[in-house]
């Protein structure tokens, strides 16, 4: 069987700047999956020879700002930043909120009707938070260290000060008024250090890498000025070199990630939001997830669900090996991985379910 | 306290003995045979000592003395240990929020740690100093919590001679033996066993991609084999009734029955078992208390599936102490929260109970929650080398 040559669709990510490697690896920085199939070949199809075909929909080129700029700017990316800001301070499984109030955050800060430190605020003044962190020691220690930023056990004269507010008395909380534990939370957030320790834990995120500590000193400031700054902050950390130098190296996929990808690679959906909260605690419970991420791909491979499990019709294996790869790893097979899988194909009578299952469980898979 | 039927469960019989003998463990048989509560060996090495398995459970969530030994009738089981046991009344701890003391319980080191800091610690846990010293795999340590994602990890610490090669498995009881996920899989059907040659065709493949730039394998606590038999346990737990438990300390239930599960599956060395929803105190009491009773219930079980295994019964130790305690008085919202710095806050009591530690007795002087790791290590000949805690004094026979 013949392999496409791997330099053709590239996996090195710094080579031309648009390969099926960085669209997938964009796609699960910004948006914590992997592009569907259709998003895939729309974003790729000007490299399968129509040199010099517009850009696909919705980019200004065929780059990597241009396509960050399209990811930041839909209600997915938000939506993702809200889960991931839930996760941050455990407000999932009993814990996850379900007001209108907070649901609707994705959609305001997409629509830029809301910013970033007053989602967190609300997020913050919730019942589930308030119901996560009960009672004043734990809350006020909360707010202190999540929020704030701040290492309370050098802080110990504003914990007291602080809980004594959560009670309803009046007193000075971190150099601000108050006498309510909306008070504390009010007055944790406009400190400079809660931007400082928002921002350098996003950077991290994204860039995988903690930030320079001068260049998080100049982003706070600017933050702190006005919040909505956040979403230009991202698209400058994608395009810098230090995201470039994120894309030569791969990173482990966490729990969360892992299932969205799973999800979306092999049944083209996203997870419903029960199905997600349930494998996402269920591997986030175990310190080595691996052996139940390996049960997890067998059962969706072996179910209805995927889309992977039955034979293709036509094709060559050649075709189909080489989609598996693009699809799953986000680069094209060498020859001697073609070779070798185009065999298992043809040995599965044209079932890919064990490829898949093959990949899937493979390291490669389980970075990005 | 008789541990009358305790030995006769433990007796070994004639055949076992045998066996154990012809292949090279008759100095544990010949212990056996002596059954469990005999008098213990002259020798207290670690080699000469009848425990070769601890039950470590962290009775965590914030648990004052005053609704466990100081209550009449809250927690019956756990008296019953601590009379065939030694008791530890003025055991120290520190408040340093639930992750960060009950993570002190295992490392042997009270540093603060933020409350919801989803992140290991520096310090080496317990059971990396018995993976590396004792040269155990991983299914032999265990960890059942009830706590979730925060809770993995206990497993192990970032010091660079110890880390995730010498980690504990961690089952979050509740975030994977529940009805909901249970239903999921069961909605997905039962995974297909691969045939032999399907196994060998997938060993190729794997051996086939040549992936660039791949991590490092930081996380990895299991080999394949004992992934292998990790994944197969998990499917098999799925399946009995540890996701059916209900009740206001359902959690803590599943925790402690994964314990019991684990214990009889893989006999493992240790077992850690992390408690928590005793922190329902802040805002009931009666309900707090109920967890306590519960959860006492629930150890009563997990010890009686222990003596009823007569290999068990005779090599099992087990350590119970609260991470910290509670404030002396009710909040206004007739519960009780932990801040106030007062005794009942700083002081707990813990147990231990095994066949080489001494029956019945009290032991007033002040020991530290921390010093559980010491000991735990140096009752199987492990050593703490990094941790601070002490040797609880008056355990051993």
């Amino acid at each position: 069987m013949q392999s496409r040559d791997a330099s053709a669709v590239g996996d090195d990510p710094q080579a031309s700047g648009w390969t099926p490697g960085l669209v997938r690896t964009l796609h699960l920085d910004l948006l914590r999956r992997p592009p569907f199939e259709l998003q895939r070949a729309a974003l790729l199809a000007p490299l399968d020879g129509a040199d010099g075909a517009p850009p696909p929909e919705g980019l200004a080129s065929r780059t990597r700002p241009a396509l960050a700029a399209s990811l930041i700017a839909s209600v997915d990316f938000w939506r993702q930043w809200y889960e991931e800001q839930l996760y941050y301070f455990l407000l999932v499984d009993n814990f996850a909120p379900h007001a209108d109030g907070l649901r609707s955050i994705p959609d305001e800060l997409a629509a830029g009707s809301l910013h970033v430190r007053d989602a967190v605020h609300r997020i913050a003044l919730s019942a589930s938070f308030d119901q996560r962190n009960p009672g004043a020691d734990t809350f006020v220690t909360v707010v202190m260290e999540q929020i704030a930023g701040l290492a309370v056990e050098k802080h110990r004269r504003e914990l007291e000060i602080g809980k004594a507010i959560y009670d309803g008395k009046p007193g000075s909380f971190l150099g601000k008024a108050g006498s309510t534990q909306s008070d504390v939370v009010r007055s944790a957030i406009e400190q400079r250090s809660f931007a400082e320790s928002f921002l350098a834990r996003e950077h991290q995120r994204y860039l995988h890498a903690p930030p320079d500590r001068r260049e998080l000193n100049a982003w706070a400031a600017r933050f702190q000025d006005d919040p909505r700054v956040f979403g230009k902050l991202v698209q400058a950390w994608i395009e810098s070199g230090e995201y470039g130098a994120r894309l030569s190296r791969r990173e482990p996929m966490d729990n969360r990630l892992f299932v969205r990808a799973l999800i979306v690679d092999l049944c083209q959906r996203e997870p419903s939001a029960d199905e997600f909260s349930r494998m996402r605690s269920a591997l986030d419970g175990l310190s080595d997830p691996q052996p139940l991420r390996s049960v997890m791909a067998r059962l969706l491979l072996d179910s209805d669900e995927s889309s992977l499990g039955a034979p293709r019709p036509g094709g060559t294996s050649s075709d189909v090996v080489v989609e598996l790869f693009l699809r799953l790893l986000g680069r094209a097979p060498a020859a001697h991985e073609a070779e070798a899988f185009g065999a298992a194909l043809d040995a599965q009578q044209g079932s890919p379910r064990l490829l898949a299952y093959a990949l899937v469980t493979h390291p490669e898979y389980q970075s990005y | 306290m008789q541990r009358s039927d305790d030995m006769t469960r433990a007796l070994i019989d004639r055949r076992q003995l045998l066996a154990r003998a012809a292949s090279g463990g008759a100095a544990l048989a010949a212990a056996s045979l002596r059954g469990p509560w005999a008098a213990a060996l002259p020798s207290q090495t670690p080699g000469a000592r009848k425990t070769q398995r601890v039950v470590v459970i962290a009775f965590a969530g914030g648990v004052r003395t005053r609704e466990t030994f100081g209550s009449s009738d809250n927690v019956p089981n756990l008296k019953r240990l601590a009379e065939q046991g030694v008791l530890y009344p003025r055991m120290r701890s520190s408040n340093l929020g639930h992750f960060g003391a009950s993570l002190s319980m295992f490392t042997g080191i009270a540093e603060q740690r933020g409350i919801r800091e989803n992140q290991r610690g520096e310090a080496p846990t317990l059971f990396e100093y018995l993976r590396k010293d004792l040269e155990l795999a991983a299914s032999e340590v265990w960890i059942a919590t009830s706590g979730g994602a925060q809770q993995t990890n206990y497993s192990y610490g970032l010091h660079p001679q110890y880390g995730s090669r010498y980690g504990a498995n961690t089952l979050d009881s509740d975030g994977i033996f529940n009805t909901e996920f249970r239903s999921l899989v069961g909605q997905w059907g039962r995974p297909k066993q691969p045939s032999q040659a399907e196994q060998e065709l997938l060993a190729k493949l794997r051996g086939a991609i040549q992936s660039p730039r791949l991590p490092a394998a930081g996380g990895r606590v299991n080999s394949p084999e004992s992934a292998a038999r990790v994944e197969s346990y998990i499917l098999e737990e799925l399946t009995r009734g540890t996701a059916e438990i209900t009740g206001p300390n359902a959690a803590d239930a599943k925790a402690l029955r994964t314990a019991r599960n684990l214990l009889a599956v893989f006999k493992p060395r240790v077992v850690g078992v992390v408690l928590q929803q005793a922190d329902i105190a802040h805002g009931s009491f009666n309900g707090y208390a109920e967890i306590v009773r519960r959860n006492d219930a629930a150890i009563g079980e997990l010890v009686a599936a222990i003596n009823a295994d007569p290999e068990l019964a005779a090599s099992t130790a087990i350590f119970v102490a609260p991470e910290f305690g509670r404030d002396k008085d009710l909040n206004s919202r007739r519960g009780l929260d932990h801040g106030d710095g007062s005794d009942d806050l700083n002081f707990v009591s813990g147990l231990a109970w095994g066949p080489d530690f001494r029956r019945g007795l009290v032991v007033e002087e002040e020991v530290a929650v921390i010093d559980v790791c010491t000991s735990v290590c140096a009752l199987l000949g492990a050593d703490a080398k990094l941790a601070r805690g002490r040797k609880l004094p008056k355990l051993l026979a």
